[in-house]
């Protein structure tokens, strides 16, 4: 994860009003607190898709369960299941990529290519035939979930096979759920985005990356996701990396430059060389550039003794942060942090430029 | 005289606040995120003014957090600086910061409190099924 990519991934999920994607082991955890997250920040305009979307994300997310031939492993990899829901305009996507063994494919392609020419009373006809167990299979019904991805939706499936050894491919699908009230009648976006999103995030090592509204109510449920799939991390790491998460995205929220009244910003957390990440971008006025940028130099140009005495101080005199000093919470995330803190200004116009930075611990 | 008690029940970003002067209750326990950290400590802070100028003669103030932002930290300070005043005058004081094993974050926090702060202070970890019983003898 580098502040470079960060901005590389800003630009892929643009049109997202909101994108979350998941990489690594799929708990039913995960899935409450992601269907959690998508209830709670869909726009208004959007309300009635919402328990569409929810039940979408769980057939989505058992199907990968049902699929997936991945063996056990202790952290994710470039074949470990992925998993991602965005809006962009009027559309949600949810899109699944998993591993599965290269003689399985013809049923699964069969399946698919089965639901996705019938027409809607042919579709109903067979959904009551698997029913009524006329057709069933050992994978658990003759393939009722995609049945229903598509009868309600009422759009394809698109889907793909990428070969990665002679036993094995990833199983890339994605459902399509248009809002019939508000169609805006764009094309919808390709399955390789999706494909190409994946390849990066995997390459990136990245567990959970979040791109959405970065206000303060917009945080909660995020910060409630990441420490119910922070359970099985020690103790100590995972206080940390909520501590900091908060940190962080209430900074976003609170300095941002707002775009249509949003504090648009992106969120990532990874895993690499037995330490955790954390990269957030977002967007920054061009006039608070320099006086942020002094700020985390002067922070990161200090020894740990003098991060401390500067700390201790700011406690001692209690006072809230006055601007052009570096407030306790930076001080103290340049304590903590492995390293430094890495960051990025990319100028974008005149207005406004993109500020990137990643720690880790 | 004693001053109405402050009861502050817990909620998603802010703590559980117990401040009763009758029964020498004192306490902030939970969790405290929120970005009006200011906000949501000033009347705590203001009836520990008022405190102060007749306290108890003890008075051991408990602070059990699970997440503490650097906002809501520099609240806490803040009170902690006003109730030194009570122990400049003579009166017995003892701050209590009380941890869950392993979580390094807030035991660190307590401790850079205790660098700065004047007043008695004791670092401890939390056992959960203790808090009932908790009782801290000043003169152990």
């Amino acid at each position: 994860m580098t502040t470079n990519t960060i901005y590389q991934f800003y630009r892929l999920l643009e049109k997202d009003t909101i994108s979350f994607s998941y990489r690594g082991s799929f708990s039913n955890n995960v899935l409450t607190m992601v269907t959690q997250l998508f209830k709670d920040n869909v726009e208004e305009k959007h309300e009635r898709l919402r328990n569409k979307l929810s039940f979408l994300m769980i057939e989505s997310f058992q199907n990968i369960a049902r699929y997936a031939d991945t063996g056990e492993k202790t952290m994710p990899d470039e074949t470990s299941e992925f998993f991602m829901t965005r809006n962009v305009g009027d559309t949600f996507y949810v899109i699944s990529a998993n591993l599965i063994d290269n003689d399985k494919i013809p049923t699964v392609k069969e399946k698919l290519d089965r639901v996705n020419t019938l027409d809607k009373s042919e579709l109903n006809k067979l959904y009551r035939e698997v029913l009524t167990n006329k057709q069933i299979n050992e994978k658990g019904g003759a393939g009722l979930g995609f049945i229903e991805m598509v009868r309600k939706t009422k759009g394809k499936l698109p889907y793909d096979f990428v070969k990665i050894s002679p036993e094995q491919s990833m199983f890339f699908m994605q459902i399509e759920l248009r809002n019939p009230k508000t169609d805006d009648g764009l094309p919808p976006v390709s399955l390789d985005d999706a494909k190409q999103i994946q390849a990066l995030v995997a390459q990136e090592n990245i567990l959970m990356m979040h791109k959405g509204d970065f206000s303060e109510e917009a945080v909660g449920p995020m910060l409630r996701m990441v420490e119910e799939n922070m359970q099985n991390i020690s103790l100590k790491v995972h206080k940390k990396i909520f501590h900091f998460l908060v940190e962080i995205l209430q900074n976003i929220s609170k300095h941002s430059y707002p775009i249509n009244n949003k504090h648009e910003g992106i969120f990532q957390i990874g895993y690499e060389n037995d330490k955790f990440h954390i990269g957030t971008g977002n967007f920054i006025a061009a006039n608070e550039v320099e006086n942020l940028k002094e700020q985390l130099d002067s922070v990161n140009s200090k020894t740990v003794e003098e991060l401390n005495e500067m700390y201790r101080k700011y406690l001692r005199e209690g006072k809230t942060t006055k601007s052009g000093s570096a407030g306790l919470g930076l001080i103290d995330l340049a304590r903590e942090t492995d390293d430094k803190i890495n960051y990025e200004f990319i100028k974008v116009n005149d207005t406004y430029s993109f500020f990137s930075l990643t720690v880790k611990f | 005289m004693n001053p109405e008690p402050i009861i502050i029940e817990p909620a998603a970003k802010t703590p559980e606040i117990i401040f009763d002067k009758k029964h020498g209750v004192f306490q902030i326990r939970g969790r405290s995120i929120s970005e009006n950290a200011g906000e949501f400590y000033q009347p705590v802070k203001e009836w520990m003014k008022e405190y102060v100028k007749d306290p108890n003669p003890e008075t051991k103030l408990l602070l059990n957090f699970d997440y503490l932002n650097s906002s809501s930290l520099i609240q806490i300070s803040n009170i902690i600086r006003i109730l030194e005043e009570a122990y400049n005058n003579g009166h017995k004081v003892l701050v209590i910061w009380q941890y869950e094993e392993g979580d390094e974050l807030i035991e660190n926090t307590g401790i850079e409190l205790n660098i700065i702060s004047k007043v008695p202070f004791v670092t401890e970890i939390y056992e959960p099924e203790d808090y009932e019983n908790f009782d801290f003898d000043f003169d152990a």
